[in-house]
């Protein structure tokens, strides 16, 4: 596969690739910065947005838009149980405590 | 400036509100109109179908869960949810220096360089891709939409401390 590449030079990729790279820094800020749950996983979705981005920059330059799209939309499907999953730890946690805050979550107990 | 340049600046920007609104609700919406700038990107790449999944998943049913977590939580934290943490802008605005410093740093590092282009894979449609070639995905994703599915029924249950 190595041996049929082929190079684009001054391509756009790059700016798809920085925009992504930008996007998943924002959304690990947002997540380190932070001790509230939901903007925690917020955070996390604005990361995802950035992944989805280059993987459909990716499909599209390559010419391989099949292959991306069913990429992207396993992606989708995950993410969407992931938050799910996730929203339901949130209103289990603060139904036990009261709280949002994820420094009380080292109390948590059975 | 071209369109793809002004949609990757709105989708960046979109991103940045978000993380920076105080209120709760408003970062929800945030996200949603981020997700809305992806798939009009995701539509010019010629990727159709993954640009409807984004869309109605990602900009609708998301954000419904959002709000849905929101205001079942809101009783707790009221003031937090409305005025953000303390000291908000504080905390988050070396977060826009950062982002920019590093768009900055990549965009002058990596904007001559060429992208190497491999073509293996070409000429795979949509179809093939999604039940051929990624047959096991799809088992793994029903596997894992069951699992969560249980775990939400698990979770949202009503406890014995709540009656």
């Amino acid at each position: 596969m190595t041996g049929e590449g082929m190079f684009l030079s001054h391509s756009t990729f790059w700016s798809y690739f920085v925009v992504a790279m930008t996007l998943i820094f924002i959304g690990l800020y947002a997540m380190w910065a932070t001790h509230n749950l939901i903007r925690v996983l917020i955070g996390m979705e604005i990361m995802i947005k950035g992944v989805t981005l280059i993987l459909a920059a990716a499909g599209f330059l390559t010419g391989n838009t099949g292959a991306s799209q069913a990429m992207i939309i396993i992606f989708i499907v995950l993410e969407v149980v992931v938050i799910v999953a996730a929203a339901g730890v949130v209103i289990g946690y603060f139904r036990k405590s009261g709280s949002l805050d994820t420094r009380t979550m080292n109390k948590l107990q059975g | 400036m071209n369109l793809d340049l002004f949609l990757i600046s709105i989708l960046l920007l979109c991103a940045i509100y978000t993380v920076l609104a105080k209120s709760l609700l408003k970062m929800a919406m945030g996200l949603a109109v981020t997700s809305v700038i992806l798939t009009i990107i995701i539509y010019t790449m010629n990727s159709p179908f993954a640009a409807v999944f984004e869309l109605s998943i990602c900009a609708g049913l998301i954000t419904v869960v959002f709000v849905s977590v929101i205001s079942l939580t809101e009783p707790g934290s009221p003031k937090e949810q409305e005025r953000g943490e303390s000291q908000h802008y504080a905390r988050y605005l070396p977060m826009v220096v950062l982002s920019l410093i590093i768009a900055w740093v990549l965009a002058s590092s990596l904007g001559d360089s060429s992208f190497p282009v491999f073509r293996g894979l070409q000429r795979i449609n949509f179809r093939e891709a999604l039940w051929e070639l990624r047959r096991t995905d799809i088992l793994g994703l029903l596997a894992m939409m069951f699992a969560g599915i249980y775990g939400v029924i698990v979770l949202f249950k009503e406890l014995r401390y709540d009656r």
